[in-house]
């Protein structure tokens, strides 16, 4: 009786302390990949122990804006528990999953401040595979996220753009107290790859393309496969 | 005194001075004229990029060079649209 008690009293306490005190935020960036492209929106959902980083063009009704389908959404899942996040991303329609370090910048403080709706941010510096990024942060938000895969820093970061003037994220939306939803569970028990071993698999995954396009085509015509992202930068000839 | 006359205008005339500016033939090149028969190399280039909200970009370009009929610009452009879509 008296385990049961205790075991009881564990219990409530846990799950209170997790209705009061994990605050569940909304985020929503807008994200402007060069300057003649369209502006995507995404949303950043976290509270103190995950967070979850999608794009708003796969929510098609305002119902469902709270609702993450682990089954179905590409999105980017930040635990804090394990320090690791975890990708499930498309490459040309093949689903890939693989698992990165959470903290991965190095950053630098320097002595720009912005305000960004309201908040007062301060400014740092990293570089991050092939790329240097300048993000501005705000203590008045003392979460340490942002964005894609940013984080690490002593406030949530608002905007962050890298350096060649080619990515921008912005925060455009914060919503405090939300209440979420996830369906199915979000490691869905995949096997994920390596940052390093998706690296690898991505360049093969586009060298089989350029491959099975020149065998499509004959000797006649040369394929030329330059395949740019945040991280990966790979030019393949076939 | 007319003959004597004669003969300077003739080695004159025959000097090379009014043939000076006539060496066509002699700088005459076949190998410009067999350039000029031939058809030059023909190569077609088409590049497509394809850009993805993650911030992916895609860019192929083919490149043919061949005197097929094959090689147009129209069949390089699809060859590269169909090489982004697979």
């Amino acid at each position: 009786m008296r385990k049961t008690f205790i075991f009881l009293l564990i219990f409530l306490t846990v799950f209170l302390a997790n209705s009061v005190f994990s605050q569940n935020f909304l985020v929503e960036y807008k994200f402007d990949f060069k300057a003649d492209e369209p502006i995507y929106n995404y949303q950043l959902l976290f509270n103190d122990s995950l967070s979850i980083w999608r794009n708003l063009g796969d929510v098609e009704k305002e119902s469902k804006l709270w609702d993450v389908d682990a089954k179905k959404d590409y999105f980017i899942y930040k635990k804090n528990a394990s320090q690791k996040l975890y990708d499930h991303c498309s490459l040309s329609g093949k689903i890939f999953h693989y698992e990165d370090k959470l903290n991965l910048f190095r950053w630098k403080l320097i002595s720009k401040t912005k305000t960004i709706m309201n908040f007062k941010c301060n400014a740092a510096t990293t570089e991050f595979r092939g790329r240097t990024y300048t993000a501005y942060y705000t203590t008045e938000i003392p979460i340490s996220n942002g964005p894609w895969k940013f984080g690490g820093l002593s406030g949530l970061i608002l905007e962050v753009s890298s350096d060649d003037g080619k990515y921008t994220y912005s925060a455009v939306k914060i919503i405090k107290n939300v209440k979420f939803k996830i369906n199915n569970n979000l490691e869905l028990g995949n096997t994920y790859l390596q940052w390093e071993d998706y690296k690898k698999e991505f360049i093969s995954f586009h060298k089989r393309r350029a491959k099975q396009q020149k065998a499509k085509y004959g000797g006649g015509m040369s394929f030329k496969f330059r395949v740019e992202t945040m991280e990966i930068k790979v030019e393949i000839e076939e | 005194m007319k003959k004597m006359f004669f003969v300077v205008a003739m080695a004159f005339a025959t000097s090379g001075v009014f043939a000076s500016n006539q060496p066509v033939e002699r700088n005459f090149d076949p190998s410009k004229l067999k350039k000029m028969e031939s058809s030059p190399n023909k190569t077609i280039t088409c590049t497509k990029t394809k850009k993805s909200p993650d911030g992916s970009e895609v860019s192929v370009t083919v490149t043919c060079n061949d005197r097929s009929s094959s090689c147009t610009m129209d069949a390089a452009c699809k060859a590269a649209s169909l090489a982004l879509e697979n």
